[in-house]
């Protein structure tokens, strides 16, 4: 945010390229044009239905992040954040029997959703977004009463529009040379997109939400350093999320502001420095859907440690073997990511652990994840020597497509290989919506109940027949 | 670290930083373990404040500055964005917690927060703080204000908050490069500087210890945000989100996380993808915690004796001037050349509002002789035939020379009077600014001006009278009936 870097990212050829003098007389950039149309034709616009199903899974997902975050420490400190601050009873507080102000619950909402990392996350921007536009768009849905179509698109609207923010600004690199966070500047246009289209705001209004978006539009990449995950949670969820909900309640309560804040004086382009051309903001807009792009997490470990995983289920499942008959496991990942994951001391993000685990269960849910005490467990640390995990300079080359080896070496001298090109969720290789499904019955049920959580599935996938968004309510809470 | 997807982003390009930023001492540092002496001095400083007594005179500029902004609220009330403000709060208002100034709403800390600081920039009544390029007082006070409500504090504490506000906030954009910086990188130093006042002030207000502290500036620094663009908003509810509610809305928000338990990294300012590498300042880092203790900033704030736009306001104190020595009528007058700098006369030049056009305040001080917040915001009297005849003898000269003494904003005014007299006068100091201060009586007569048409003039003497013996006030809420319009 220096004048020397601009000269460093030469972005002045590709905001040129935008053609000034044109939209000077038209007092709008043609981009900004289409944006702001866009988002405002959104509210009417249906979804195709593929569209429609994984923005349902998405809900879900996020939800299922939401809902079992509520018993992590970031979740407490949300919650209690929005139990000592509640406003008037307009927005739900998940997991809770809190109902309170918008800005409180999207807050609380977004931090309950990054509690762990067990949300999903977009790599062509570098950003969560459910984390943030999902509460944005239900807090947003609730206050002005929308329908379960409404909330549909406002959250898959919510994706397009942060996602294309970051993507253009330049994802890794971009947050690598600008130590700016890529997540909270995406995710407070994914929010404010998300709770804008649920307030029905037109194309006017849009452009000045984008400005008041623009204005909030922080965070910096320093939130690596945070090893509680609590400031985290706000950086990646709770902050963007709130800002974004602000932007949308501020317009739509009247508010005006600055008409195109990609273009002019001092506009975001300008102050940000995107690494790409400004284009890439409306790229494909009504045809590539970035909810598509989006990867769900099927195993609720540390990235690195997903793909192994997998790996090691393709081959329990072929193969059916015990732990009594492994000899040996051993594990190559990308030299980097190995290093993530090296015997950590905390369950879910220590791939040694979690393969052990794997060995024994036959699966590795939520509950094993989290649970630190189980790292002590004879049976576990039994399996546990067993694993090798191989720094792989060849594997590394291939990221950020994260590829897996894995080798189990049977007692009988088998050696059962596998290797995992695409980690399972990711969007070379979704996950069905039985598998979202699934996923989500192991984060919530443990919260909520079986039964409560069947008839929340059966909810978010039918939501289409839902004529207000209210009606999800006593399903997300406890009471 | 629980999580890190980040190492794998470590393969970072050797950014060529600033000159600035290389000579600081600071580099050299950025491998020592956390926390460094930098933040230490920081938080331990901002840990301390809420027992740490003030130097009467700060006490003393500290209760003007919570009157004056507390007029710029009630005041802006009555204009669009301020009533916007409190439609806002009362669409979204929260637990009876915090009260919203000129209104009967008790609110959510935060939605309070953000209206009243969208209320005290409704106009641009509220202070001002040159060498930081910001208006601390409009986020600071409605944060130490409302969470000072929250936690139950006494008049002392409020006004300890406001002054640490003030003290932190200004630091990090008079760091930063103020006005230069804000044109090199587009960024707003108002919506940067108010995050941070807002936040030291609420956390003064909840009583953060040290490391609570450190960990506040690490949400606050996550928070700041603001681009430069705010001039180009017409209609100032945009802008008065930019410059009050906001940074009020960020301040109390990392208070009140971090009061609520929230941890956070533990240095900010130093290591990797820090506060610093991110907003890369102009200035030496040390400037940040400069004269802590010593130099405190609410006592370089200028205060708005005129409710005008601020390039208005050194011609108006020469008007003012030259009418109280030669006590001439406005038919007396055949000419008035008006000088300052020539991009201070760019903002004020015949502009489609009272308060911003100097040619028309120009005209109505030499009628009324003297220039209320009313005649500012009366819109119908820029048609007012006597007003126009009075304009057009007002010539505004943009001035190199003056341009060269900003940011001290110097006017000089030539009133050429029928008979063929003319009177000269060069102001050189703003009246209210540190360099010409108004007096407690002043300040006092300006917040009447403000506050009496909205409230009344007995509830304005007792808050006024309160404000000023904030001391004897065991907990905040007492303001609460003085502030509101039951």
């Amino acid at each position: 945010m220096n004048p020397t870097r601009r000269t460093l990212l030469g972005t002045g050829a590709a905001f040129a390229a935008m053609g000034r003098r044109a939209f000077a007389a038209a007092q709008v950039s043609p981009i900004m044009d289409t944006l702001s149309r866009y988002m405002a034709g959104a509210a009417d616009r249906p979804l195709p239905a593929p569209v429609a199903e994984r923005t349902k899974q998405a809900v879900l997902d996020t939800l299922a992040a939401m809902i079992s975050g509520s018993e992590l420490p970031p979740g407490e400190i949300a919650l209690k954040f929005a139990r000592a601050y509640k406003g008037d009873a307009v927005a739900t507080v998940v997991a809770s029997d809190i109902v309170c102000g918008p800005l409180e619950a999207v807050l609380a909402n977004g931090m309950l959703a990054h509690s762990d990392e067990t949300d999903d996350s977009h790599p062509a921007s570098l950003s969560h977004p459910g984390a943030s536009a999902v509460p944005a768009a239900l807090a947003a849905c609730e206050k002005f009463g929308r329908d379960g179509n409404r909330f549909l698109r406002a959250v898959a609207l919510g994706y397009d529009v942060g996602t294309r923010v970051t993507a253009m600004l330049g994802k890794q690199e971009y947050q690598a040379d600008t130590h700016l966070g890529s997540h909270p500047i995406a995710g407070t246009f994914c929010a404010g997109a998300a709770a804008a289209c649920a307030a029905g705001l037109n194309a006017q209004q849009m452009r000045w939400l984008l400005s008041y978006a623009a204005q909030q539009a922080s965070g910096l990449a320093s939130w690596q350093r945070d090893t509680q995950h609590i400031e985290k949670s706000f950086d990646f969820a709770g902050m963007p999320a709130r800002n974004g909900m602000t932007a949308a309640l501020l317009v739509e309560a009247g508010g005006t502001g600055v008409e195109d804040i990609f273009s002019g004086a001092d506009n975001f382009l300008l102050a940000y420095r995107p690494m790409h051309d400004s284009a890439m903001l409306t790229d494909g807009l009504g045809v590539r859907y970035e909810v598509m792009r989006t990867d769900v997490k099927k195993w609720t470990v540390g990235s690195p440690i997903q793909a192994p995983l997998d790996a090691l289920d393709n081959l329990l499942k072929k193969y059916r073997f015990e732990p009594a008959q492994v000899k040996s496991v051993s594990v190559r990942v990308g030299s980097k990511e190995a290093d993530v994951v090296d015997n950590r001391d905390l369950p879910d993000i220590s791939l040694q652990h979690m393969m052990a685990v794997m060995l024994i269960d036959k699966t590795a849910s939520f509950k094993a994840a989290h649970d630190a005490a189980r790292m002590k467990d004879p049976a576990v640390l039994k399996e546990r020597a067993k694993v090798t995990l191989i720094r792989d300079d060849e594997l590394e080359k291939l990221l950020p497509r994260r590829v897996a080896i894995v080798d189990v070496a049977l007692t009988d001298g088998r050696v059962l290989s596998e290797r995992v090109d695409t980690v399972r969720g990711t969007t070379g290789n979704p996950m069905t919506r039985e598998e979202v499904i699934a996923k989500a019955r192991d984060l919530i049920v443990p919260v909520l109940g079986a039964e409560k959580f069947q008839k929340l599935s059966d909810a978010v996938f039918g939501l289409e027949k839902m004529s207000n968004i209210l009606d999800l309510r006593p399903l997300v809470q406890k009471v | 670290m629980r999580r890190n997807e980040s190492k794998i982003f470590s393969r970072r390009r050797v950014l060529a930083t600033s000159a600035a930023l290389a000579a600081a001492p600071f580099a050299a540092r950025a491998a020592a373990p956390v926390p460094s002496p930098l933040i230490t001095t920081l938080s331990s400083y901002m840990a301390g404040a809420a027992n740490r007594a003030l130097p009467d005179a700060v006490v003393e500029k500290t209760k003007q500055m919570i009157l004056d902004t507390i007029a710029a609220m009630v005041s802006g009330s009555e204009l669009p964005p301020g009533k916007f403000a409190i439609a806002f709060a009362r669409g979204y208002g929260g637990d009876k917690v915090s009260t919203v100034a000129a209104s009967d709403i008790v609110c959510g800390p935060i939605e309070a927060a953000m209206a009243n600081g969208m209320l005290a920039h409704s106009d641009e009544t509220d202070d001002t703080h040159p060498v930081s390029f910001t208006h601390p007082g409009c986020s600071v006070v409605p944060s130490a204000l409302a969470a000072g409500e929250r936690f139950g504090t006494d008049g002392t504490r409020l006004i300890r908050s406001v002054a640490l506000g003030y003290d932190v906030g200004t630091r990090v954009t008079a760091t930063l490069g103020r006005v230069n910086y804000a044109v090199a990188t587009h960024l707003s130093t108002h919506g940067i500087c108010g995050t941070f006042g807002s936040a030291a002030a609420a956390a003064c207000a909840a009583g953060l210890n040290e490391q609570q502290m450190r960990w506040l500036l690490s949400y606050t620094a996550q928070e700041a945000s603001g681009l430069y663009a705010w001039q180009r908003d017409t209609q100032h509810v945009e802008k008065s989100f930019d410059f009050g509610g906001m940074p009020a809305r960020n301040g109390i928000t990392a208070a009140l996380l971090v009061q609520a338990g929230g941890t956070a990294v533990d240095d900010i300012l130093s290591g990797a993808d820090n506060f610093l590498q991110a907003f890369m300042p102009m200035n030496d880092p040390s400037m940040l915690v400069d004269g802590l203790g010593t130099r405190y900033e609410i006592s370089r704030t200028n205060v708005k004796k005129w409710t005008v736009g601020a390039p208005i306001q050194a011609p108006l104190d020469a008007i003012d001037n030259l009418l109280k020595e030669n006590r001439f009528a406005a038919d007396n007058v055949k000419q008035v050349v008006v000088r300052v700098a020539t991009d201070e006369a760019g903002n004020v030049n015949n502009r489609e509002i009272p308060d911003i056009c100097l040619q028309h305040m120009v005209a109505v001080m030499l009628i009324d002789k003297t220039a209320s917040f009313k005649a500012a915001h009366d819109v119908p009297r820029m048609k007012d035939p006597t007003v126009l005849r009075t304009r057009a003898k007002v010539k505004l000269t943009p001035d190199a020379d003056l341009q060269k003494l900003l940011p001290a904003r110097v006017a000089i005014v030539e009133v050429t009077l029928n008979d063929g007299q003319m009177l000269t006068e060069r102001v050189e100091a703003v009246r209210g600014t540190a360099e010409n201060p108004m007096t407690r009586e002043e300040v006092i007569a300006k917040a009447r001006d403000l506050c009496v048409p909205v409230l009344g003039a007995e509830k304005f003497q007792k808050l006024s009278d309160t404000i000023f013996a904030l001391e004897n006030v065991k907990n905040i809420v007492e303001l609460r009936p003085l502030l509101q319009k039951a």
